[in-house]
């Protein structure tokens, strides 16, 4: 007869059987999931750089930026897509690597948002009455 | 050239330079002023420039010394340019992340800073801020 630890040990055995079973089932699909955010990750990565040397490029040459009619409004639509992106993504930031890439892109289309309304607000500001009267009283003494 | 600040400016900058994230705010500012050129300051980061080119509004970015973030999460200093009497005026500063990150100021926003620089120049009441030093004169 078996001593009742004896009996325990074996159904403790039984059910660790059945749970490695099921273990092998999930750890071909933990696999696949990593091999998936490895590809998320590669491709933010990406994503980040291109932004990067766009933000780049838009600093060296900001008076073109400017005097463009179209490359605010262009900007404002990548921006855009980049943000529908980044709501998709979030989802899977709680994988270290992807966290990490999601904060800076996140960053960095801010900054993209920022410079289209530093833009439109120059405009506004241009076109503003009360700034032109201000302007006017700034220089005044001076001219 | 010459560099100057108003009232706000320089209660933004005292208030900064005392929270432990921003506290080498008044270097940085000095840092990013001292070897440019009226000229350089008058076509980087401009708003609106007047038609005759005498007057420029600005947000200048700062990078904060205290972080290895990029320009995206730097100080914004609106600022006046008058090039042709060689003179900065400093408006408002603000960090654009952190525990006192500011997002975007409104039209008004930038209508006010504006106005008071104009009052500050016109009333003498502006402080000049010594950049070699990295002193305000208060």
């Amino acid at each position: 007869m078996l001593a009742t630890i004896d009996l325990k040990i074996n159904t403790a055995q039984n059910e660790f059987k059945h749970l490695k079973k099921v273990q092998l089932t999930y750890e071909d699909k933990i696999n696949k999931l990593l091999d998936k955010m490895n590809e998320l990750s590669g491709m933010l990565s990406k994503l980040h750089e291109i932004i990067l040397v766009l933000t780049f490029d838009l600093e060296r040459d900001m008076l073109s930026f400017k005097k463009s009619e179209t490359a605010h409004l262009n900007i404002k639509l990548l921006s855009k897509e980049i943000s529908k992106l980044l709501i998709t993504v979030r989802k899977s930031d709680l994988y270290p690597g992807v966290k990490t890439i999601y904060g800076l892109i996140k960053t960095e289309n801010n900054y993209l948002k920022e410079l289209v309304q530093d833009k439109l607000m120059g405009i506004e500001l241009d076109n503003d009455t009360e700034m032109q009267n201000i302007i006017f009283k700034t220089v005044g003494k001076n001219n | 050239m010459d560099v100057y600040c108003t009232t706000r400016f320089i209660t933004e900058i005292v208030k900064l330079s005392k929270n432990n994230s921003y506290n080498l705010v008044i270097n940085d500012v000095c840092d990013y002023l001292i070897n440019k050129s009226i000229q350089e300051l008058h076509i980087t980061n401009d708003l609106l420039v007047n038609g005759n080119d005498t007057y420029s509004l600005h947000k200048y970015r700062i990078k904060n010394s205290l972080t290895n973030k990029g320009k995206s999460s730097s100080y914004r200093c609106v600022s006046v340019c008058l090039p042709k009497t060689d003179l900065i005026i400093l408006g408002s500063i603000y960090p654009k992340t952190g525990s006192d990150g500011i997002e975007n100021l409104s039209k008004e926003e930038y209508k006010t800073i504006a106005k008071e620089i104009a009052e500050g120049k016109n009333n003498n009441t502006l402080k000049k801020l010594d950049i070699k030093n990295k002193i305000i004169n208060i």
